[in-house]
């Protein structure tokens, strides 16, 4: 569905609209209007919105033949919109060389427009009939597009005093809002539902019972209930004051999802995705694995519900994190060794979208992370929302304020949305996720999306992805398991792009570290993937400001990583 | 009338191959027009492949090793071309084309190529895909599937053009030795619903399977059982034989 936000005059709104998910920018021409623009702002306007690769409209309603092309000149319009009897019939003049988007109100019909390159507009009723692709526009506000859509199956919308807080004046949460609601498996640019056609129909059910059974509050009691008396929330807030003077940050909270029962936030999700499933009538489970701790936490989820599980992870993660792969097996699930292409976590997500394929009849896919088609970003991100509301609140407790920053290591984003959903509205809050930086810079040497990789599409969801020129996904490295993976959550991409949260990354050297510095200064041996955020905390310590309050997510304990690391990496610790 | 349309004058034998998968694959595809196929489906190798089972999983590395890109897809299709005028559909994975999406389309059409699947855009992510094919004059090819609604057929073959390819298993490709027990059933209800003509595929593997589907449809697929035979090394004369031999009704 093509967006289209209508006479805008203020630069930064423009750009944060395209930012957003609008296709076009209409700029318009009408010295009648109120949201009538003068040439030199519309230049700025056309420059920022083309920095973010939208585009503008020239929209004209009472304008001459050489005034529009003069505009059209210096703004080298590529694309123009014609309003009213006056400017329309120019268009035997303008169509040749400009793509046309024609107002059309019942009147007679130009012979010029080519379906292959115009559009219509239809400000009324949509005349569904027709070879052209047609926006619909005309007071389309939050209440009635909805409807609007399901009756004029249009290609595009074209919004303008629906997403204004006063006349002429846009709102650019309006705009977001609105643009969720036209197209609502997205996250501004990013998202979708990029399926096999196999798969629509049990999205598309898992995601009605997402919105009916898993909103009632029978369905929210019953999940907090478990969360408080299974897994032991809330967790806790601790305030780590050795390690902070360790490395000279004035104050530095985690929030202790490593407390929890199997050890990381992972369980959160698996259990109301398993609940859910439950609920559907489903009796089996089927998930991929990492670090192990998503494949545990739904094997936990399993056996405690009386589902069977199986569990699809790489060889070389099965290698370095066996501790989780006997847990995962003593709790009565299969786990299925994968050694197709780099045998990781990318890996084990195809092997299991594939079974799920062939098995939704009685399977539920329950992903780990905030990925995948949605509606499963939405669902993980749900679940997991609790880190982020307890913490909230607990930091201000503790406090009286809220952070000046908050970390997050982000793997395919779960505990990091988890935690940065509470802290959206807070604008002074910087939030901070922190990507594999690996063993350094290059296509191959890392999980760091945001830097090396493009938009482009994996696993059904349209997001950063790190891969090759010919789109063939990139091979990723990091020494730990749940942040070895090529794509990201499609939240997180738009935060990206919108500017509303910041991704850095730490290197393999840098998380260990981390790791054994917390572990002796606090004694918390956090997860390697954890161990990310701080490494990066430990980055820029010395450039914070020194009243500086931290807070960061400690999303795993580091059991599972450590025969694999005292065999290796941190051989000298057993040796010593 | 287009190469596809023609190709479902009589009943349509389609004959899917990952492109670049063992030497000269132009070749291949050739012998399979010899072997009486009508409509070739040549599979564009992608890295991850979640829609196929392992035969194809293999063939698809095996071509990415080769070398194989869109532009050596795009030769294969012209060698074709030189010397055959049989209806060609391309097969894809939507992230190898989505960057450069009119491009690639022009350039599809320009080489001589019929139709475009894309295995993984459902018709809701299609729009402006669609919009281009018609623009460059290649048919839309839609997937159903045994989780389709016959609602959803009617929409599948409203937005779509050519055929409308029915992957009749749950599941990946993949050889299988029987077809499901419904569908027939299945296939006449379909046919209620669609506007176009429908082939049947996926795990298709026997002669008999083939003659079934020629029975209650009007085209049928195969694919990994002839991916099989690449990966086996038979040579050029062996492999037109047996897909002659699969294929024959
Ligand atoms: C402890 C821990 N933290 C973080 C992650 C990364 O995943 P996400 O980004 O979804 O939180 C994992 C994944 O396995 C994990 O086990």
């Amino acid at each position: 569905m093509l967006i289209k936000i209508c006479g805008l005059r203020d630069k930064e709104i423009a750009k944060k609209a395209a930012l957003a998910g609008a296709n076009y920018i209409g700029l318009l021409f009408s010295k009648v209007s109120s949201r009538n623009i003068e040439l030199d702002l519309a230049k700025e306007i056309t420059r920022a919105v083309r920095d973010v690769n939208s585009d503008v409209v020239g929209v004209f309603v009472d304008e001459s033949l050489e005034q529009i092309k003069y505009i059209v000149n210096e703004l080298q319009l590529k694309i123009i919109q014609l309003h009213g009897d006056k400017v329309r019939q120019l268009v035997d003049q303008l169509a040749p060389n400009l793509q046309i988007i024609y107002v059309l109100d019942g009147k007679e019909f130009p012979k010029i427009l080519d379906p292959n390159k115009d559009f219509l507009m239809f400000e009324k009723i949509a005349i569904r009939d027709t070879p052209f692709r047609y926006f619909i526009a005309g007071g389309l506000n939050k209440d009635n597009i909805t409807k609007r859509l399901k009756e004029d199956q249009p290609y595009g919308v074209d919004l303008s005093s629906g997403v204004e807080s006063s006349l002429a004046n846009k709102d650019i949460n309006k705009i977001y809002e609105f643009i969720k609601i036209v197209r609502p498996t997205y996250y501004g640019r990013f998202g979708g539902q990029y399926a096999p056609e196999l798969l629509i129909t049990p999205l598309k059910e898992l995601e009605d019972a997402y919105f009916s059974i898993g909103q009632t509050e029978e369905f929210r009691n019953e999940f907090t209930n478990i969360l408080k008396n299974y897994i032991g929330r809330p967790t806790a807030l601790t305030e780590v004051t050795n390690f902070a003077r360790a490395i000279g940050v004035n104050r530095i909270f985690l929030k202790r999802e490593d407390l929890l029962h199997t050890g990381a936030h992972k369980i959160n999700n698996a259990l109301g995705q398993c609940l859910l499933a439950k609920k559907m009538g489903k009796t089996k489970i089927v998930a991929e694995t990492g670090a192990g701790q998503h494949g545990l936490a739904t094997a936990t989820a399993c056996a405690m519900m009386g589902l069977q599980c199986l569990v699809y992870m790489g060889e070389i993660d099965i290698q370095r994190q066996m501790p989780n792969v006997a847990k995962m097996k003593l709790l009565g699930a299969k786990v299925v060794p994968v050694t197709n292409g780099s045998a990781t976590l990318k890996d084990a997500v195809n092997e299991a979208l594939r079974y799920w394929a062939a098995n939704y009849e009685d399977t539920h896919y329950c992903l780990g992370s905030a990925l995948g088609p949605y509606p499963f970003p939405q669902i993980v991100a749900d679940f997991q929302s609790i880190i982020g509301k307890e913490a909230k609140k607990q930091f201000f407790e503790a406090t009286g304020c809220h952070p000046d920053y908050v970390i997050a290591c982000v793997g395919g984003g779960s505990n990091s949305i988890g935690i940065f959903s509470a802290y959206l509205d807070e604008k002074d809050v910087k939030l901070i996720g922190v990507e594999a930086g690996g063993i350094g810079s290059g296509l191959g040497n890392n999980a760091a999306r945001f830097s090396e990789g493009i938009p482009g599409i994996l696993h059904g969801t349209y997001s950063y992805v790190l891969q090759n020129k010919d789109g063939q996904i990139a091979e990723t490295h990091s020494i730990s398991a749940g942040l070895d993976y090529p794509s990201v959550g499609p939240q997180h991409a738009d935060l990206y792009t919108r500017g509303l949260a910041k991704y850095e990354s730490a290197t393999d050297e840098e998380a260990l570290n981390a790791f054994l510095l917390l572990s002796k200064t606090e004694g918390i041996i956090p997860a390697l993937e954890s161990a990310h955020a701080l490494g990066y905390l430990m980055q820029i310590a010395k450039n914070l400001e020194p009243d500086a309050k931290i807070l960061v997510n400690l999303s795993g304990r580091g059991d599972k990583d450590l025969p694999s690391l005292l065999n290796k990496e941190l051989k000298h610790v057993t040796h010593s | 009338m287009s190469r596809i349309a023609r190709a479902f004058n009589e009943k349509a034998k389609i004959a899917y191959l990952t492109a670049g998968d063992g030497k000269n694959s132009y070749e291949y595809f050739l012998a399979l027009e010899e072997a009486g196929v009508n409509i070739l489906e040549i599979g564009i190798p992608f890295s991850d492949p979640v829609a196929d089972g392992p035969t194809i999983q293999l063939a698809m590395e095996r071509s990415i090793q080769n070398g194989t890109n869109l532009n050596s897809i795009f030769d294969i299709i012209k060698q074709i071309r030189i010397k055959s005028e049989i209806a060609i559909v391309l097969f894809t994975y939507y992230n190898l084309i989505q960057k450069n999406l009119a491009e690639f389309l022009q350039k599809a059409k320009q080489s001589g190529a019929d139709g475009i699947l894309v295995v993984d855009l459902p018709i809701e992510e299609a729009c402006e895909f669609r919009f281009l094919c018609k623009k460059y004059q290649l048919d839309a090819i839609m997937v159903a599937s045994p989780s389709t609604s016959l609602e959803r057929i009617e929409s599948l073959t409203t937005y779509g053009s050519g055929f409308l390819y029915y992957a009749c298993f749950k599941g990946t490709t993949g050889i299988r030795d029987e077809l499901p027990n419904d569908l027939i059933e299945k296939v006449s209800a379909m046919k209620q619903y669609s506007k176009l003509p429908i082939a049947i595929g996926f795990g298709v593997s026997n002669n008999k399977m083939v003659k079934q589907i020629l029975n209650i449809a009007d085209g049928c697929v195969i694919g990994s059982y002839l991916v099989k035979l690449i990966e086996s090394n038979y040579n050029l004369e062996e492999f037109k034989n047996l897909a002659k031999e699969v294929f024959k009704c």
